[in-house]
């Protein structure tokens, strides 16, 4: 009985894995009908399954398996060609038997008969004189294939089955199958062994004791005096550590495991669409742990039916655009500093960046003026936003149109990247960035309270230390949201405490920001202390912590204790950061307006405006661009200087007297391009001198001159702080005047 | 056929229960625990047995029992469930008893509250009754499985 169970499961997983050789045999030669070492590789595929079924009695089943067999016999033999009814209706049959195998794998039985109507599908493709044969005869493999001499015109004929079979030699076909056979299988299972996933995942853990006990030995053994306990921990130390490299590498799984459903899943988008794509498969090679495999599985095949469906156009299209009618999708995977990086890219009609800014603009996600000042690049990257799509069209192929922003939610969970790159016309190309292991994985280790986090170092920027005495100045209140202002950005914070309900502050204590990064959003997390950075592994929550908003799982550190592993990009969204964020962009404006003047700890552009010597500082945080640019490129709209910037005007400002003159003898002159409320200005300066941070400016003498709030010392010299509000208000107040007295 | 039942008896605020043996791995004295924050008020914490991180159930809050148990002297009993390890935080672990299959009955029906739920049956130890516990329903109990904040997500907004 247990022997039996034992042989039912193999046949069950090589049946599996015949069908997978089948499938895309069928594709293959669905491609190229002549290739008969595809044709003989099919066969065999088939042939095996079906022996096998008779062998465990499995009649159903076996009638099926006859049919398809019958049909590669067919095409085996010459008698037929492989074309798309006749793929179609075998990979039918190959979804069909996967359907009994199913079956049988729950019941132990094969069950009902295939539906009818496939069967006689299957029988109508087979030639009459095979069905004749396969009629009458018991299902013997010697009977159906049939003999060398036909009635068929002898000269193709004979050339295929030379093509075929190479080392037949007058010998039946059936000895030929297994000579082909057998010492394919007999040298396949000397080197390798198949082996269950969760004794891995098993000795996995027990090779993590194994670890975290050599490092307790390695502790203890230093503060020991013995030349021999010191030898041995070394010598397990690196025993262990070669174990460990060696049971990871069996978690190793090619990457082509991954792609080798594409062939199959791109006919039926073929189908489906009538477009017609050619699949190259680069860097198949490449090894990824098989949990991150497993995650980046779907998301790739979103990507691909994607690149079908919105990135190809259809033959007709691509004639009259001089393109070949097929279009190429290229899946590429290679070893990148650590990462492995997959690309997937079609050479389709690429992203129309103006309708995906269109369409960001209507869901709210960006404000027009916004818009204006985005590059290429980052207009196309709102594709990745929640609940974003550009097809115009819902369509059954990629679901209703959502879904990038899943995909880079799910390569983001597993501590990967996606990027997009496309030209309009020439096509798009999506790179996916996998760390190597999600089983090991850098981690900055913080204290908040009494306990331990594990922080992994993909998601983290920067450390930022505030001294308790700063604490109150430097971490500010807006509408109840935390925020730090780093570099003149302000950074939504969230106190770790109080989102973990953790419990009470320490008081007057120093604490620490990190800066985190989650969908391209920063954040910083206000925890209590920073250790090391360690090499940690990761371990699963378990079912029952399975709905925990903040934690990816768990790890054991060195002293044996558990110390969780925060989820940066559940903790963003659990905290509402992606949303305050939003919040304090719309608010950044009005609160500048209040608190713009001369604010501790901001650094400065020191410049030296035109036609005077003395020096103005600008807020840095004020500051887009800095651009050089020849005076010959200023031209004039409505007696104003303006020069064409990026594909508008910019209006230009001078700052110091209203003397307009250009000293002549110069020909670049300077612009500090500013954002304001009605789009960017430049400020015209003649020097751009320095840098500076310093928080202990402060304005000592109040301005007389409008658009200058006062004067200080910075770097030793009286200085100017540049009141741009002021200045941009009085700019567009003329304006305005202009306007309406042109009017 | 008929196989006696080998039950692992332990106590919990005064009260007597049992799981069977089958489901017990090991039993673990004063265990160090890690807290979750935001973990669901029946979980106290997170252990590592042996490299595997195990939760520890708090019973007495499950099984709604009143008292707080005494942090210096906690059992766990670690058992299996459904392929993952989940340790039981009791107050006094007890004897393994074999029990007749038809020694156990439905608990009375003047047990009643949510504990009921958890019970598979009563049974007798000379003369004490005690309590058969259901694993499923118990690990399947909200205040087991059910994020602390699902509820404290509305507060913060």
């Amino acid at each position: 009985m247990q022997e039996n169970d034992k042989a039912l499961q193999s046949f069950l997983i090589e049946s599996d894995e015949n069908l997978g050789q089948l499938e895309q045999d069928i594709v293959a030669l669905e491609r190229s009908p002549q290739d008969s070492e595809r044709i003989a590789s099919a066969f065999r595929a088939i042939h095996t399954i079906k022996g096998t079924c008779g062998f465990f009695g499995f009649t159903q089943l076996e009638t099926l398996s006859h049919a398809l067999e019958d049909i590669l016999g067919a095409m085996r033999d010459g008698d037929q060609h492989m074309d798309l009814p006749h793929a179609t209706a075998l990979l039918d049959g190959v979804d069909e038997i996967r359907v009994f195998l199913k079956r049988i794998h729950n019941d132990g039985k094969d069950g009902e008969p295939a539906p009818q109507a496939l069967i006689d599908r299957l029988h109508a493709l087979i030639p009459s004189r095979t069905q004749n044969d396969a009629a009458t005869s018991s299902p013997q493999i010697a009977q159906e294939t049939p003999e060398p001499t036909k009635p068929e015109p002898a000269e193709p004929a004979t050339t295929s089955e030379q093509d075929v079979m190479p080392v037949s030699d007058g010998s039946s076909p059936e000895k030929t199958e297994q000579e082909n056979t057998t010492p394919q299988q007999t040298g396949k299972s000397d080197t390798t062994v198949r082996v269950d996933v969760v004794l891995l995942d098993k000795l996995m853990n027990v090779v993590g004791e194994l670890v975290l006990t050599r490092n307790q030995l390695l502790q203890h053994t230093a503060s020991q005096n013995d030349a021999q306990l010191v030898n041995l921990s070394q010598r397990l130390n690196m025993v262990t550590s070669e174990l460990q490299e060696g049971l990871m590498q069996t978690r190793m799984q090619p990457i082509r495991n991954a792609w080798s459903t594409y062939p199959r899943l791109l006919l039926d988008l073929e189908r489906k669409t009538g477009k017609r794509v050619t699949p190259v498969l680069r860097g198949g090679d490449t090894e990824l742990d098989r949990s991150l495999l497993e995650a980046i599985r779907d998301p790739l095949i979103h990507l691909v039916r994607n690149a079908v469906d919105h990135g190809i156009e259809t033959p007709e299209h691509r004639r009259a655009r001089g393109k070949p009618e097929t279009g190429t999708l290229t899946m590429s995977a290679y070893h990148e500093s650590g990462n492995v990086t997959v690309e997937v890219s079609d050479d389709g009609a690429g992203l129309d960046s103006d309708k995906i800014i269109r369409r960001a603009m209507e869901a709210g996600l960006v404000r027009p003026e916004q818009a204006e000042q985005l590059t290429e690049q980052e207009k196309i990257r709102y594709i990745f936003e929640p609940g974003f799509s550009t097809a115009d069209t819902v369509s059954d192929l990629s679901g209703r149109g959502v879904g990038l922003d899943v995909v880079r939610t799910n390569v983001e969970r597993i501590g990967g990247s996606i990027d997009i790159k496309s030209i309009p016309g020439r096509g798009t190309t999506l790179k996916l960035k996998i760390p190597l292991t999600l089983a090991i994985v850098p981690a900055l280790i913080v204290r908040c309270l009494h306990q331990r986090f594990a922080i992994p170092q993909v998601n983290l920027m920067e450390v930022v230390y505030v001294e308790a005495d700063r604490l109150e100045k430097d971490i500010e209140t807006v509408h109840d949201a935390l925020v730090y202002r780093l570099r003149g950005r302000l950074l939504p914070l969230v106190d770790m405490r109080s989102l973990m309900q953790m419990g009470d502050k320490e008081t007057h204590k120093d604490q620490f920001i990190l800066v985190l990064t989650a969908d391209q959003q920063e954040f910083g997390l206000l925890v209590d202390d920073v250790r090391d950075t360690e090499e940690i592994v990761v371990k699963p929550l378990g079912r029952l912590l399975k709905d925990n908003p903040c934690f990816a799982g768990a790890t054991i550190m060195g002293d044996g204790r558990v110390a969780l592993i925060l989820d940066v990009k559940s903790t963003a969204d659990f905290a509402g950061v992606t949303r305050h964020e939003r919040k304090l962009r719309q608010l950044e404006n009005p609160l500048d307006a209040e608190t713009q003047p001369i604010r501790a700890a901001e650094s400065y552009l020191l410049v030296r405006p035109d036609g005077s010597t003395g020096r103005s500082a600008i807020a840095l945080s004020r500051v887009s661009r800095l651009e050089e640019i020849s005076t010959d490129l200023i031209e004039y709209s409505a007696g104003r200087e303006v020069i064409q910037y990026r594909g508008g005007i910019l209006p230009l400002i001078r700052l110091g007297d209203a003397n307009r003159s250009t000293p002549a003898d110069q020909e670049i002159i300077r612009i500090v391009v500013q954002p304001t409320d009605f789009g960017e200005v430049g400020l015209v300066v003649n020097d751009i001198i320095d840098i500076v941070s310093d928080d202990e400016a402060a304005i000592q003498q109040s301005a007389q001159t409008e658009g200058i709030l006062g004067a200080g010392i910075l770097q030793g010299h009286v200085t100017d702080f540049i009141d741009c509000e002021a200045l941009f208000s009085r700019f567009h107040g003329k304006q305005r005047s202009e306007d309406s007295n042109g009017n | 056929m008929e196989t006696k039942q080998l039950i692992c008896t332990f106590s919990v605020a005064g009260k007597h229960y049992g799981v069977v043996v089958d489901n017990v791995q090991e039993v673990l004295a004063n265990h160090q625990i890690t807290d979750i924050p935001l973990a669901p008020p029946g979980v106290l914490g997170l252990m590592n047995i042996r490299g595997r991180i195990v939760p520890a159930i708090a019973l007495r809050k499950v099984l709604r029992l009143p008292g707080e148990s005494d942090e210096e002297d906690t059992i766990n009993i670690v058992i299996n469930h459904g392929g993952e390890q989940v340790g039981l935080m009791v107050d006094r672990i007890g004897d393994i008893v074999s029990v007749q299959p038809e020694e156990i009955e439905p608990p009375p029906e003047t047990l009643k509250g949510a504990p009921r739920k958890f019970m598979r049956g009563v049974f007798p130890v000379q003369g004490t009754l005690y309590l058969l516990l259901d694993l499923d329903t118990l690990l399947a109990d909200e205040l087991c499985s059910r994020s602390a904040s699902r509820a404290s997500h509305s507060v913060l907004q």
